[in-house]
């Protein structure tokens, strides 16, 4: 059965959100777009093709996403940087239970303080969503990205 | 801007007195050449690869030395084997993957194919077409092989050199320095994965921030913020006394009773004093070796450091790009025999370092204030390194910048800047 254009309409607020959470700079939302025992996990391209576990940054619940953002905020030090998301090709690939599994594609420029832009990270979003009451939350975010060469450092999560 | 000392200046460079370097190291461009020829080219030896990574018989990485490509293979008949990434015809890069495994290897220019040895095999139209043309009657395929380069493998490290005269690779890592890579590569390691970091600032920028425990705790604040602390901590700062270039750093907590006690009870043991982490899993550490340092951090000169924090193991391997750009390449691994439980604490704790690392980030951060700002720096300008220089016991301290001033008076020397010059 073909997922209906709500269900569609729904994920795509749910990524407009995210992105505008992130790209605002609004980092305290960022863990609540996760259930509780939700991940985030990041891993280069150049590892998931080969099947290397290595994780650039792997967050396996929304404490450890809230620590990573109090972190963020209080104890590293980096350029003071804003993103701006562009996403493309989403796609439901399975739905199953409960789980609606998305995937898409998505670019992330970067504007430094003194006002250079430059594209910072391309990559894929493999999602599995599921519903917390009304809402539509992610179980899962992995991130594939294809930028495998971090420009300085990665500090804000995409 | 990037400056080019006329041959005459680099020769009377002028050093400051009091330890430090002239900033002109981290923005000249004859220096950085200077660098490839004398240091890279010199008689030293490269971290290329885990052996693990190259496992299979067929199985090549390419990588560099200094910013010369070069390609490791493991060959059909189980050796390691090294060349120039170079096509001996016109110059073309012949091996164009990052890694892979293949049983020739062939530059697409002109399908010139060379085994894993790099040893040229085959020439198109070597004996021409319809009887015209072709290569000359004494082409020997025997003279045009890639360029070797020597290749030697320790403990599942592999690594390289340019140099004819480089010393075999233990005595080139030296009495001191060899305990310490003998004691992470005590058993097979496997290879997990790579995260790579480019960063806007010069090279030796990051070796001394390696060799600086001074900036630790000031710098990489996610320890202090989250109040994690050990009480007792036992550090060591050793230099390769030889020349300068390798040193070691090293934290150890001192076990109290309870530490101890937890260690036996369950082998692992979380930091547990005023913690405000929301989840305590990312700081699980398990005791695996003899004297279980929190932090080892090993300097190899001049492209290698080796990374024991908690349980993340990692070779980082520094690549200088150009006078204001490095690459820094985290290879990740654990070893043979984890058990499922630590191999996951290994995945889990490389959000400790890395690229987007909390007591990693960091550096390449500071790295890139300092070439921003000395890029700007007139011929006379310098820094100044001069923390720890009286303490009698040097390799017991980490409030020392000891290990900076051993590596420029080493640099000096390498390139031919004596010392007092």
């Amino acid at each position: 059965m073909a997922p209906d254009a709500a269900l569609y309409f729904e994920i795509d607020r749910l990524f407009a959100d995210y992105c505008a959470s992130l790209d605002e700079g609004d980092l305290n939302a960022w863990p609540e777009f996760f259930v509780d025992d939700g991940s985030y996990i990041m891993v280069a391209r150049e590892n998931y093709d080969h099947g290397y576990e290595i994780p650039l940054v792997y967050l396996d619940s929304k404490g450890m996403m809230q620590d990573r953002v109090f972190s963020l905020s209080n104890a590293n030090i980096f350029q003071e940087h804003r993103y701006r998301h562009a996403m493309s090709g989403v796609r439901i690939t399975a739905i199953e239970d409960d789980v609606v599994s998305v995937s898409s594609s998505y670019i992330v420029v970067q504007t430094l303080l003194e006002g250079d832009t430059s594209i910072y990270q391309a990559g894929s979003y493999y999602d599995k969503l599921v519903r917390e009451g009304d809402a539509l939350k992610f179980k899962e975010r992995f991130v594939v990205y294809d930028t495998s060469r971090v420009q300085t450092l990665l500090a804000t999560p995409v | 801007m990037a400056s080019v000392l006329s041959e005459s200046e680099l020769d009377h460079l002028p050093w400051p007195v009091d330890g430090g370097a002239p900033y002109a190291v981290f923005t000249d461009e004859a220096i950085f050449e200077r660098e490839q020829e004398r240091i890279y080219h010199g008689p030293t030896w490269h971290f290329l690869a885990l052996l693990d990574e190259i496992k299979n018989p067929s199985d090549f990485k390419s990588t560099y030395i200094g910013t010369t490509p070069v390609v490791v293979t493991h060959t059909r008949d189980g050796e390691i084997a090294g060349w120039i990434n170079r096509c001996a015809h016109r110059g073309a890069i012949v091996c164009r993957q990052l890694r892979g495994n293949a049983a020739s290897h062939r530059c697409v220019y002109h399908q010139w194919t060379y085994n894993q040895r790099g040893e040229l095999k085959g020439v198109p139209f070597r004996a021409g077409l319809n009887d015209k043309a072709g290569m000359p009657e004494d082409f020997s395929l025997a003279e045009h092989s890639l360029t070797p380069i020597r290749v030697t493998e320790y403990r599942g490290l592999v690594f390289g050199s340019l140099s004819q005269d480089a010393p075999e690779l233990t005595e080139y890592i030296g009495d001191e320095m060899l305990p310490w890579v003998d004691r992470i590569f005590s058993k097979p390691v496997e290879y997990l994965g790579c995260t790579r970091q480019y960063a806007h600032s010069n090279w030796k920028l990051y070796y001394e921030n390696v060799k600086d425990p001074y900036h630790a705790s000031l710098l990489h604040l996610f320890h202090t913020s989250f109040n994690i602390y050990r009480s007792n901590m036992m550090g060591r700062s050793i230099v390769d006394s030889r020349h300068g270039l390798h040193s070691i750093i090293t934290s150890t907590p001192i076990e109290d009773e309870a530490t101890k006690q937890a260690y036996k009870d369950e082998g692992i043991t979380t930091y547990k004093e005023n913690v405000a982490l929301q989840d305590m899993s990312l700081l699980e550490t398990r005791k695996e070796y003899e004297e279980q340092t929190s932090n080892n951090i090993h300097t190899l000169f001049p492209s290698m450091v080796i990374q024991q924090i908690h349980n993340t193991l990692a070779v980082r391997q520094v690549l200088p790009k150009s006078t204001d750009e490095f690459e820094l390449v985290f290879h990740f691994f654990g070893y043979a025999d984890d058990d499922p439980q630590l191999r996951a604490m290994r995945i889990k704790q490389a959000n400790l370092a890395g690229p987007a690392g909390y007591i990693s980030m960091e550096d390449t951060e500071a790295t890139e204030l300092v070439q921003r700002a000395v890029s700007s720096c007139a011929p006379g300008d310098a820094s100044y390194v001069g923390m720890g220089d009286e303490i009698q016991d040097r390799q017991s301290s980490l409030i020392t910048e000891n290990m900076i001033r051993s590596f420029w008076a080493g640099y000096r020397d390498i390139m031919g800047w004596s010392n007092g010059a």
